[in-house]
């Protein structure tokens, strides 16, 4: 058994991590308009029929909400290689807590226009909420970490 | 305008003073600007004039259901129940108002719009309530005369008709005892269809007049079934009218819904009900949980020739009838052999006192048209039987919005669900080739034996052809309107031997003698002729019996004293060979006087075509062998036309 503590990340490396998770969020969440593109443009009823409102709303929102949380971890990894001095703790959780917004919100969103009940989305969009949470503390450690730096 | 402030203050906390006034200058502009192009649709004279909103006795309006019934609300909005009554814009407004002037009776009616409005100067539709009894000869030549806006609209899938605002405020020159609050109808509607005006007394069967019908008020006559939860107000002699709903909505068929709103605003409850689809929810009527009697009554409160039990109150309070309730408690339905003594139906009879021959085949089957309740709960497959309403039609899933059908259900299968066993082989039951029209159910069993908006439509008294039941009440059945080229002995040899029934031994030398079509378009009342005449261009009857020959009965009709009976002959005869290409145009409106010299040039224009068209030589449809017209037998019938008034208001 390994006893080797992992040393916390430093920012340069926080920052490669974010980058990298930002394109490809860019690049799956982009996809995914591509395909809401598609389903509009093949006028597939289920997406565009009058009763599937709700979901046409859910996957909407799954990929606005994608998108625009990748172009916030690149902007947190541009941030990272701009100030490297920024407090490595609230870094850290940060970063955890924004990439976990990033899965759960868009997922969530997703996940609740699959299955729809008229007005209301699936379970799925029970996931929104904790991801919702997750980047409103990943982003006041932002906040926090840049006060407190040097 | 919340858009502009929010920039102001920003402006001023981040910007230079000269250019955050610039931003904020820019913001209210575009807000001003975009306040003008999504200008509300109802403005306030409009908003005075119209019902004013209400959610009170639980009502919570239509709006509130759509969150989270998209799709219900969707299909609803789509039909023409949400369309029945509307705000007068240009987007409900169907009719011509560009400066039209229409004549009816000697009268003249101006229409015009002023910008996004519609006016209308005519007689003061209160002057002719207000002298319903008065004889024509004791009214003055000059009656007074208003300029009304028009605010609403009834109808918007054949005909629309349009309300009048009689409220000081909306008519110029009003006397200074108007009443205020009247909703008053135009005397013309428009015939969607053939972009028409026509005179509101001719859309309906009624007797002819040459006076001009008192039209009605929205108020007291509309607004219990064309809008929901309306309250009319009626005090003195004027109306406080609000309602929740213009036009049939939502709760009309599941009751009033702010329990239902305010119980399911719970996101928990909300996915319990998602996930338990079988306990239905209680805080909402549901028509398909219903009992047959209760589900029917939904669309009895308005599909049935009724009144409310306490029509006081309900001109004060509204209809007291809610979804889920029993009919009976609320409101009188009317049938043939009501007890004459009711005080509902003294009440009825002394404002109308054929308004039971009229409504009424003589074996007590409705013949006006969107009173199918009637029909429905003296059916057997009512009866004995589940059937309701939503056995073939559904408010939300429907193969189309005129008739609103269950897309299953347009053609037979509704019925083989119950009597399967004759679907084995259709030919025998039916005797009919398996394909043709004679093997529907719907041709045989609800055949075209009701009247209104210009057109017969199906029976929904559910019942087998019975050439002794036609003898007896003069109901056309379903054999005679395919075969209109047969006798009702015939129809009755044909019943007795496929069908066992009791040979009909009193039928009349011209029923024994004269296609039954012909003997009810000429000898019949004002219903018989016109149900005939619309028979005569039928489809399948011209399938089945030709299409040569009927132009000479059609063309006598066309000067018959009833205007729908003339718009149904002249309907009819459009589809005949010879009048197809258009070379004989007429007008159905102007009276039956001026309407003889028009019989005579459809005759010629039959009597042209005859050579190439007759079809059937043969003296059940009177005409001889050289092809003429048996005159003098054909002018026997025509003498004996039966012309008690027949009034048919659907």
């Amino acid at each position: 058994m390994s006893d080797a503590v992992h040393p916390a990340p430093t920012a340069p490396d926080l920052a490669r991590t974010h980058f990298r998770l930002g394109w490809i969020g860019v690049l799956v969440f982009l996809s995914l308009g591509l395909v809401l593109e598609a389903l509009h443009g093949f006028k597939v009823g289920l997406y565009l029929d009058v009763d599937q409102e709700t979901r046409r709303l859910m996957w909407r929102l799954a990929h606005a909400h994608g998108t625009l949380l990748s172009v916030l971890h690149l902007g947190f990894a541009a941030t990272l290689a701009h100030l490297p001095a920024l407090a490595a703790p609230l870094c850290t959780l940060a970063a955890r807590c924004l990439s976990g917004a990033l899965i759960l919100m868009p997922t969530g969103f997703l996940l609740g226009g699959v299955w729809i009940h008229g007005g209301d989305p699936g379970l799925g969009i029970l996931l929104v909420p904790p991801g919702g949470l997750l980047l409103l503390i990943g982003v006041l450690s932002i906040v926090r970490a840049m006060g407190r730096r040097g | 305008m919340l858009l502009a402030l929010a920039a102001t203050f920003l402006a001023l906390h981040a910007l230079p003073r000269g250019q955050a006034f610039a931003l904020a200058g820019v913001c209210v502009a575009l807000t001003s600007v975009g306040a003008t192009i999504r200008r509300p649709a109802v403005d306030a004279t409009l908003a005075a004039a119209i019902p004013t909103p209400h959610r009170d006795e639980g009502f919570a309006g239509s709006g509130a259901c759509r969150a989270c019934h998209p799709f219900h609300f969707d299909s609803w909005h789509q039909s023409f129940h949400r369309s029945m009554t509307q705000v007068a814009s240009r987007d409900s407004v169907l009719g011509d108002f560009d400066n039209v002037t229409l004549r009816s009776r000697g009268r003249l009616t101006r229409l015009w719009k002023d910008g996004d409005t519609f006016w209308a100067d005519v007689v003061d539709p209160l002057f002719d309530l207000e002298n319903l009894n008065v004889p024509l000869r004791d009214l003055p030549p000059e009656p007074p005369r208003v300029q009304a806006r028009v605010v609403m609209t009834t109808g918007s899938h054949h005909l629309q008709t349009y309300w009048l605002a009689r409220g000081d405020a909306q008519v110029a020159g009003a006397r200074a005892d108007d009443a205020s609050g009247w909703l008053l109808q135009l005397p013309f509607v428009w015939h969607v269809e053939e972009g028409r005006w026509i005179p509101t007394q001719d859309s309906f069967l009624t007797p002819p007049s040459r006076r001009v019908a008192a039209g009605t008020a929205w108020n007291l006559s509309c607004s219990p079934c064309h809008s929901v939860g309306t309250r009319p107000g009626l005090e003195d002699s004027s109306f406080d009218t609000d309602t929740v709903d213009l036009g049939i909505a939502c709760e009309s068929c599941h009751g009033p819904g702010a329990a239902h709103v305010a119980a399911n605003r719970d996101p928990v409850r909300r996915y319990l009900q998602h996930f338990d689809r079988d306990s239905g929810d209680p805080t909402i009527v549901d028509p398909r949980r219903l009992d047959k009697e209760s589900s029917a009554a939904i669309c009895g409160q308005c599909h049935s020739f009724h009144q409310d039990l306490d029509l006081a109150e309900s001109r004060e309070k509204g209809v007291t009838f809610r979804a889920g309730d029993a009919l009976a408690d609320h409101k009188f339905v009317f049938g043939f052999d009501s007890d004459r003594e009711h005080p509902a139906v003294q009440g009825v009879l002394t404002a109308e006192p054929d308004a039971f021959d009229g409504r009424f085949w003589k074996d007590g089957t409705i013949r006006v048209a969107g009173r199918e309740y009637n029909g429905l709960v003296v059916s057997k497959c009512f009866e004995d039987g589940e059937m309701t309403c939503l056995t073939c039609h559904s408010l939300h899933e429907y193969a189309e919005p005129s008739d609103q059908l269950k897309p299953g259900a347009t053609g037979d299968q509704t019925c083989i669900d119950c009597h399967g066993e004759l679907a084995q082989d259709i030919r025998a039951h039916t005797h009919h080739a398996a394909d043709s029209p004679g093997s529907s159910c719907m041709n045989c069993h609800m055949p075209h034996t009701t009247w209104g908006l210009f057109t017969a439509m199906r029976s929904h008294r559910i019942d087998s052809p019975s050439a002794a039941t036609s003898a007896r009440t003069g109901r056309p059945n379903a054999c005679n309107q395919c075969h209109v080229d047969r006798t009702l002995g015939w129809t009755a040899e044909q019943l007795t031997a496929w069908y066992g029934q009791e040979p009909v031994t009193d039928l009349s030398k011209d029923h024994q003698e004269v296609a039954a079509s012909i003997v009810w378009a000429l000898r019949g009342d004002a219903a018989q002729r016109a149900i005939a005449a619309w028979t005569l261009g039928w489809e399948p009857a011209r399938r089945a019996s030709g299409s040569g020959w009927q132009g000479s009965y059609l063309s006598m009709l066309l000067s018959d004293p009833y205007a729908s009976v003339r718009k149904a002959a002249y309907d009819a005869l459009r589809k005949l060979p010879g009048f197809r290409d258009g070379n004989f145009t007429y007008d159905f409106v102007p009276g039956e006087a001026e309407q003889r010299g028009a019989s005579g040039s459809a005759m010629q224009v039959w009597g042209a075509s005859r050579s190439t068209f007759l079809d059937r030589r043969d003296a059940q449809v009177l005409i001889d062998d050289r092809g003429e017209p048996m005159q003098q037998r054909i002018m026997e019938l025509y003498r004996q036309r039966d012309d008690t008034p027949v009034r048919i208001i659907e």
